[in-house]
């Protein structure tokens, strides 16, 4: 920058400018450093007398925030421990996550960025896709054919060798049969190649769901807007459809008691897009299934219950609605109607098969539930269920995400 | 004045980057011979775990095959392979004490375990999230051929307590 000529009575008209454009200048740098200097420490003060939720379970996005860095060592807090995270950068690593955590007006920062992506466009390939009217979708999945033939494999020995009657529900991502709400640039899903692919490896029946779903009137109605699951409708639907195929006689829909339930699901907790109005989570009831008994777990731990809800889950403020069919996920269940037609059935399932076993458990007597998700090697055999209770039928409910992905599936034994 | 300042600003400078240094520099400890039996069950008793049924794997091989580790990186002892683990059956917590054949194959093993971990990490992330940090936290330990992996309610006590196991 160059110096100024000598303030003298010779400068003139420009040099007069030239002075005041200095002075406009110093000013402007001046106020840029204070407003600077006021935000961060405003932002410092804030995340100082804030109160705090480091540990806790965040409602929002259902994960747990960070706890304080001098506070991750459980029951070891002591300065020795904190010197060794100091030094190994676990505490720099701790903290970066916690300052992430409990910014001041984070929940604002999110909805903004979520916002303003979906304003610009950059919408197709995040980890949510923002479709119209506040529907939201999946991301597009690969699929991971070695995987999956794996998984059908196994299935089809695990059938075999128990001498089972096997159908084999792959549920489709929303993106393929709730295509008119799809933003209008979107990638292309590869749901349909999983199924097909499953139809070629298996000799068990394969509902077609995307056809199915999309011949109804309003498909927007079988999956929820909010989460990746499908509505009681949508298992509704592929409930009849295997009544139909597996000779069974589905319970009528006018002979269940619909409740509805606020419900912010999965896509919601990662989008951002806070103002997206919730979902309406549909409990169905019937005398049957409020007096069936369900055993979660097995020997001297398992938790018996009756009815297949869990009405914990539909109070008022409560996060995971959907884990008010049948007590979450666990690695097995046991459900039993006495009203039942006398066969049971085993679910080889994810947490889609949650929604639909209460319908399959109006009909059968006995519905053993398996996750392999959750299996971790002490289980009893599935194959000693089959014995125990006489199970003919192998139904298995799984979304594309598990069908192409390790389910620890060689539990299945 | 300036000059001084400049010399007080470098040294501090040459003492941060040799402090960051010093976790390059930590050495391997040597390797010994271990009786993981004798460890996974003193980490059962002494640890806190949320399930009380925390339960031995009877069947060796097919314990080994729930983590996804490779049997024949596994070494053999008294006819079976050498492994310990415990499982539990609610909960994502664990106690995995295994003897590869050699380092390289300790290696291997180590990694599967990690890859278990994070599919534990999904699987529990949207159904029970309280259960992730202790999966985050878990405590991994590779000491010449032998792999160790605990998932437990307190991994600092868990750390502390396999660090006075293996000296």
């Amino acid at each position: 920058m160059t110096t100024p000529p000598p303030r003298t009575a010779s400068r003139g008209f420009w040099g007069k400018e030239l002075e005041k454009n200095e002075k406009k200048l110093h000013t402007a740098r001046l106020v840029t450093v204070i407003v600077f200097t006021a935000v961060l420490g405003l932002v410092f003060l804030l995340l100082l007398v804030l109160p705090k939720h480091a540990g806790e379970l965040s409602p929002l996005e259902f994960r747990s925030l960070q706890e304080f860095p001098w506070k991750t060592g459980g029951s070891n807090n002591s300065a020795q421990r904190i010197a060794e995270d100091v030094v190994t950068g676990e505490f720099s690593a701790h903290t970066d996550k916690f300052l992430e955590d409990h910014f001041p007006g984070r929940k604002f920062f999110i909805a903004l960025n979520a916002y303003t992506m979906r304003l610009t466009g950059r919408n197709a390939d995040q980890a949510v896709v923002r479709g119209r009217n506040g529907r939201l979708y999946d991301a597009v999945l690969r699929i991971d054919e070695e995987q999956l033939e794996k998984n059908v494999s196994r299935l089809n020995g695990f059938a075999e060798e128990n001498g089972l009657r096997m159908a084999y529900v792959n549920v489709p991502t929303s993106a393929l049969t709730v295509t008119e709400e799809l933003p209008r640039l979107s990638l292309e899903y590869h749901d349909a190649e999983a199924i097909s692919f499953i139809r070629e490896h298996t000799g068990a029946y394969v509902p077609d769901l995307i056809s199915l779903f999309k011949a109804q009137p309003d498909p927007g109605r079988l999956m929820y807007r909010t989460d990746h699951h499908w509505t009681m409708e949508g298992a509704y639907l592929c409930y009849c459809d295997l009544a139909r195929e597996l000779g069974f006689e589905a319970v009528p829909s006018s002979d269940y008691n619909a409740e509805g339930y606020d419900f912010y699901g999965s896509y919601y907790r990662k989008a951002g897009l806070w103002q997206t109005p919730p979902d309406t989570l549909e409990i169905w009831r019937s005398p049957a299934l409020e007096n069936a008994k369900v055993t979660v777990g097995w020997g001297s731990s398992a938790a018996v219950y009756t009815g297949v809800y869990d009405e914990t889950k539909l109070v008022p403020g409560e996060v995971d609605r959907y884990a008010a069919y049948l007590y979450s996920n666990n690695p097995v269940t046991v459900i039993e109607n006495p009203e039942g037609n006398g066969r049971a059935v085993m679910m080889v399932k994810d947490s889609f098969g949650n929604s639909i076993a209460p319908l399959i458990a109006s009909a059968y007597s006995t519905v053993v539930m398996i996750d392999t998700r959750y299996f971790r090697g002490i289980e009893p055999a599935p194959s000693e269920y089959v014995s125990e209770y006489g199970i003919t039928d192998l139904i298995v409910v799984f979304g594309t995400d598990s069908s192409v992905s390790d389910v620890f599936i060689n539990f299945l034994r | 004045m300036k000059n001084t300042i400049r010399i007080i600003a470098s040294v501090l400078l040459i003492a941060v980057i040799a402090a960051s240094f010093a976790a390059c520099g930590k050495k391997p400890a040597p390797a010994k011979d271990y009786d993981i039996n004798a460890i996974a069950e003193t980490i059962h008793k002494e640890v806190p775990f949320e399930d009380p049924y925390l339960a031995l794997v009877e069947n060796r091989e097919f314990a080994l095959s729930t983590y996804g580790v490779d049997p024949a990186l596994v070494a053999d002892e008294n006819g079976q392979k050498a492994c310990s683990i415990f499982v539990s059956g609610a909960y994502p917590e664990m106690i995995v004490a295994i003897k590869a054949k050699d380092e390289a194959s300790a290696a291997k093993v180590m990694d599967s375990v990690k890859a278990l971990i994070e599919t534990y990490i999904k699987n529990y992330t949207t159904y029970t999230p309280e259960q992730v940090a202790k999966l985050e936290s878990a405590v991994t330990e590779t000491r010449g051929a032998y792999v160790f992996a605990i998932v437990s309610n307190d991994n600092s006590a868990a750390a502390n307590c396999l660090k006075g196991l293996l000296g």
